[in-house]
């Protein structure tokens, strides 16, 4: 029986995707985003979480049939609005067996992915053959830029990027916009060069950056260091995007 | 602002209903003739005046009286507005209520009066029609229609007063029909606002469908080129008036379908809404019907965060609400002119007394008799049950059995006792003025005795809830995992816990109903539907007990009352609100809370209940959340959900967060790219959100 961990299940998740929908935050992350605004989906073990007054432990083993049991219970809300469930994380690449197990498992709804596209290409086909959409968070094309700012080469991400464009499935390309990070109009550049002309993209999703963040570390017990000038305003250039007749929307 | 202008009219009217009933030959009236005559000479005799700027008439208050009167009143004693129905000493009923809040009452006023009716013929066609009643009616009925005819009168004279202040429009209505959109509105608001002095209460008194039976003069003026910014002025000045008199639960209905499919949200519709939406008030409340042939542009209309800041509207599923009405034996012909009826109950307009508060009944009651061998935990009972309760159990099947046989027992006698005080106040109490405005009965009898067509009593359950979540927790601990012997828990529920928190965190660990879960929604759905059946049983034609999940807030006061429960719920916190999970116990959001909300089976609970939904704010600033909210209200009502309060997060939710982070673990808020549990974030953190929040309302 295959079983993973899960960091947070959100119902009413209104910003994931289409409709309503319920998204699963599956824990462990292989990258180390300096501004990374979900800090307890790194570790792949629970931990506690302390707020003001308030702990509870983040991180839940489900085995996939519990998983599925909770969603499915959902559905009638879910279907009826054109929703569905969205896997997240932490990144889900990383437990794409329980993941993919769990979706068979699921009723007739609509699925997405949203992956940093960071794990085996294996992983990313397990998963593209059973889902409706993906969002792909793109962050740095520069490789060097990537490890730096993220723990991690962006050699398979592109690789997994290109896997999904040649896919079918409709996606979304994310770009968190981090001050003096990505949002450089080289950067930006890049990201729309890449982008450009891959089946099945439906548009780029620019997310500014939030200085909150911080919060969430403490909480997690982890100390935020960010690695680059949070009060530096941020580059909002979605020019760069039409100008590559690109459909771009800043969040 | 002209809202807030207090007139002091309880003062003025309750002095002159002192010394008109003390008068020799009034008090030795019979009392229909007694109570229409004191409404008559209260309406004769009331300092009326023109507050600058309004264009209806209708103010009336101490503001406007002389020195003579002022001097009169003020040396008056304070009258109670509504006399005590108490007969006996001690009661124990009153025993009853006072330690396990179950109780039975009249709950007067709450109606809406046949407006639709009163539009089409003025007060004076319905007069006729009551005079040629009283030409074959038996002597009994005779004196009633009377009493009836001299109300409507007085009403028709009260109304020339103003006319002599200038109010020309009031030489017309509400005598005869009103020919425009200033008219009926006019006609409407002295009728309407005298039902609270006939009532001796002005407690949720409603106009049903005004968008309905208003819409043919609103449209006649705005054909004969009157400006809407015109009718617009004349609605304000009604809305007005409504904050002025009265409580802010007088229900305005929006929309609806009619019986031939039609959607009826009209351009009078939306000037409501929008009048209502610029004012920022609290009354009237607005009652939206939902259908799926409702129309996006006109839902954005009602989900807005300048509507949701305030409270409103409140949403009603049309069909959900039709198919309730229909289970109380509403036909199924004329259930599309339901209407909601202040702040929760669902009704027949024009043709219903609805006793919204009439039974009160406390689910934890007869799971502690069940539970601890016939006995509460806390005090004892005023009197004897019959029901026995077995020594022990083998599954919770047999406690269910037995706590439906005590609720039964304690219902019937609160319907025979509600019967009884009933019967007394529709004898010594009458009123006349509302009974001759609520139709479809007899004509001729009291709204309490048969006058209306429909007499409907709430019995308004609170804690079903809490007993379902406490029978789950007791299968799962005592009967299947068995680590813990029943006798254990009792003990340590009726000690509230104490040095046995691990016991009762075991018991916040099972399955709560509001997280979508099939067995603690299934237990829930399994009691309210035994409860309901139980309630039917003993209902008729004469008098339909309704049961109801409403508690509007009284829900923290009954918690207050009762010691600890086996949900884990501590001695004094509240109990669940409405028909929403016990506040904390939602996990995850709101899809969990519209699930189990909508597999209770509503269509048995058709008193009616609400269901608050919390959300941020500033989900309705983006038109694509925005449409997400109304798909889940859509959804829920297609599930059978009746009605949904939503309430934006506010600033005062965030602060108690802060105290109190264990009750409000599902707080959500949004932070720019990513939404958090409010109660994860640091101290400083929370404040700097308390602070935007200050700063964006």
């Amino acid at each position: 029986m295959t079983t993973g961990i899960v960091f947070d299940i959100r119902e009413f998740a209104v910003h994931d995707g289409p409709g309503i929908r319920t998204t699963v935050f599956l824990k462990g992350c292989p990258l180390h985003c300096s501004w990374c605004h979900n800090p307890e989906g790194q570790s792949s073990v629970p931990q506690v979480i302390s707020g003001a007054g308030a702990s509870r432990v983040a991180g839940v083993e489900y085995t996939a049939q519990a998983l599925a049991a909770i969603l499915n219970r959902q559905v009638a809300v879910l279907q009826a609005n054109e929703g569905g469930v969205t896997f997240s994380g932490g990144e889900p690449l990383r437990q794409a067996n329980f993941v993919a197990e769990v979706i068979d498992l699921l009723e007739e709804i609509h699925i997405l992915l949203d992956t940093s596209g960071y794990g085996s290409e294996s992983a990313m086909n397990l998963l593209l053959a059973r889902v409706s959409m993906v969002f792909f968070d793109l962050k740095l094309i520069d490789r060097e830029a990537h490890r730096h700012f993220t723990g991690c080469d962006n050699d398979c991400i592109l690789r997994n990027l290109a896997v999904l464009g040649k896919s079918g499935v409709p996606f979304v390309v994310r770009v968190p916009l981090v001050p003096g990070v990505t949002d450089t109009d080289a950067n930006l550049a890049a990201v729309a060069e890449t982008v450009r002309g891959l089946t099945g993209l439906l548009r780029v999703d620019l997310l500014p950056y939030n200085k909150a963040a911080g919060g969430k570390y403490r909480a997690a017990g982890m100390e935020f260091k960010p690695c680059f000038d949070e009060a530096r305003p941020l580059n909002i250039n979605t020019g760069i995007f039409k100008k590559a007749n690109l459909e771009v929307h800043v969040l | 602002m002209r809202a807030l202008v207090s007139t002091n009219y309880t003062q003025a009217v309750d002095y002159l209903r002192a010394v008109t009933a003390a008068e020799p030959a009034v008090a030795k009236l019979s009392p229909p003739l007694r109570e229409a005559r004191i409404f008559a000479q209260i309406l004769h005799q009331l300092p009326i005046g023109k507050i600058q700027g309004e264009i209806l008439a209708g103010d009336y208050g101490m503001i406007f009286a002389d020195n003579d009167f002022r001097r009169k009143a003020e040396k008056q004693p304070s009258v109670a507005s509504l006399p005590t129905t108490a007969t006996t000493t001690p009661d124990p009923f009153d025993e009853l209520n006072l330690n396990f809040n179950c109780r039975t009452t009249i709950d007067p006023a709450h109606s809406t009066a046949c407006y639709d009716l009163l539009v089409e013929q003025g007060l004076t066609g319905m007069i006729a029609e009551l005079e040629a009643e009283k030409e074959q009616a038996d002597p009994e009925r005779q004196e009633y229609l009377a009493a009836e005819i001299m109300t409507l009168r007085a009403v028709c004279a009260w109304s020339e007063r103003y006319a002599a202040l200038g109010f020309d429009v009031c030489r017309r209505v509400p005598a005869q029909s009103p020919r425009t959109f200033q008219e009926a509105v006019q006609a409407i608001w002295l009728v309407h606002t005298a039902i609270g002095i006939g009532e001796k209460s002005y407690y949720s008194l409603s106009l049903g469908r005004i968008d309905q039976y208003l819409y043919p003069f609103y449209r006649a003026d705005r054909d004969h080129g009157i400006a809407e910014e015109q009718l617009a002025a004349t609605l304000t000045d009604l809305f007005l008036k409504l904050n002025r008199y009265g409580d802010a639960s007088c229900a305005i209905n929006l929309g609806g379908v009619s019986h031939k499919g039609k959607d009826l949200f009209n351009d009078l519709t939306r000037l409501i809404v929008k009048t209502a939406t610029q004012l920022q008030l609290p009354a009237p409340l607005l009652a939206a019907h939902i259908h799926p042939g409702l129309s996006r542009d006109d839902f954005d209309l009602l989900t807005v965060p300048e509507l949701f800041r305030i409270g409103q509207p409140s949403f009603y599923g049309e069909y959900a609400c039709r198919k309730a009405l229909i289970q109380r034996g509403v036909p199924e012909a004329e259930v599309h002119r339901w209407s909601v009826n202040s702040c929760m109950g669902l009704m027949m307009p024009g043709e219903e007394f609805s006793d919204m508060w009439g039974i009160v009944f406390t689910f934890q009651l007869p799971l502690e008799l069940a539970l601890n061998r016939g006995r509460p935990f806390q005090s004892a009972l005023p009197f004897q049950l019959q029901t026995v309760c077995p020594e022990r159990y083998d599954g919770t099947a047999a406690i269910i059995r037995t706590m439906l046989a005590y609720a039964e027992e304690l219902i019937v006698r609160l319907i025979v006792r509600h019967r009884q005080i009933n019967e007394q106040q529709g004898r010594s109490n009458p009123d006349p003025y509302l009974s001759a405005l609520l139709r479809g009965g007899t004509l001729g009898r009291d709204r309490l005795l048969g006058g209306p067509r429909y007499h409907t009593v709430n019995v308004d359950t609170f804690a079903l809830v809490n007993a379902a979540d406490a029978l789950t927790a007791i299968e799962q601990a005592v009967f299947r995992n068995r680590r813990w012997t029943l006798s254990e828990l009792l003990a340590a529920a009726k000690n509230n816990f104490a040095g046995q928190e691990i016991l009762r965190r075991e018991l916040l660990s099972y399955p709560k109903y509001g997280n979508g879960d099939p067995a603690a929604d299934g237990m829930a759905r399994e009691l309210a539907q035994c409860f309901a059946a139980i309630i039917r049983r003993h209902s008729d034609r004469d008098l339909i007990y309704m049961p109801s999940f409403h508690t509007l807030h009284a829900h923290v006061h009954a918690g207050s009352k009762w010691g600890a429960s086996l949900d884990g719920r501590l001695a004094g916190e509240p109990f669940a609100k409405n028909v929403g999970p016990t506040q904390g116990r939602n996990k995850n959001g709101i899809t969990g809370v519209l699930n189990s909300a909508a597999a209770i089976g509503q269509e048995f609970f058709y008193g009616g209940q609400a269901l608050d939904l919390y959300i941020e704010a500033g989900l309705l600033d983006n038109p694509s959340s925005r449409c997400k909210l109304q798909d889940a209200l859509q959804t829920y009502f297609k599930l059978g959900g009746l009605q949904v309060q939503v309430n934006g997060v506010s600033i005062e939710d965030l602060k108690k967060a802060m105290a109190e982070p264990e009750k409000y673990a599902d707080l959500t808020v949004r932070i720019g790219g990513y939404s958090a549990r409010f109660v994860d974030l640091a101290p400083d953190d929370q404040r700097q959100m308390i602070k935007r929040f200050e700063h964006h309302t």
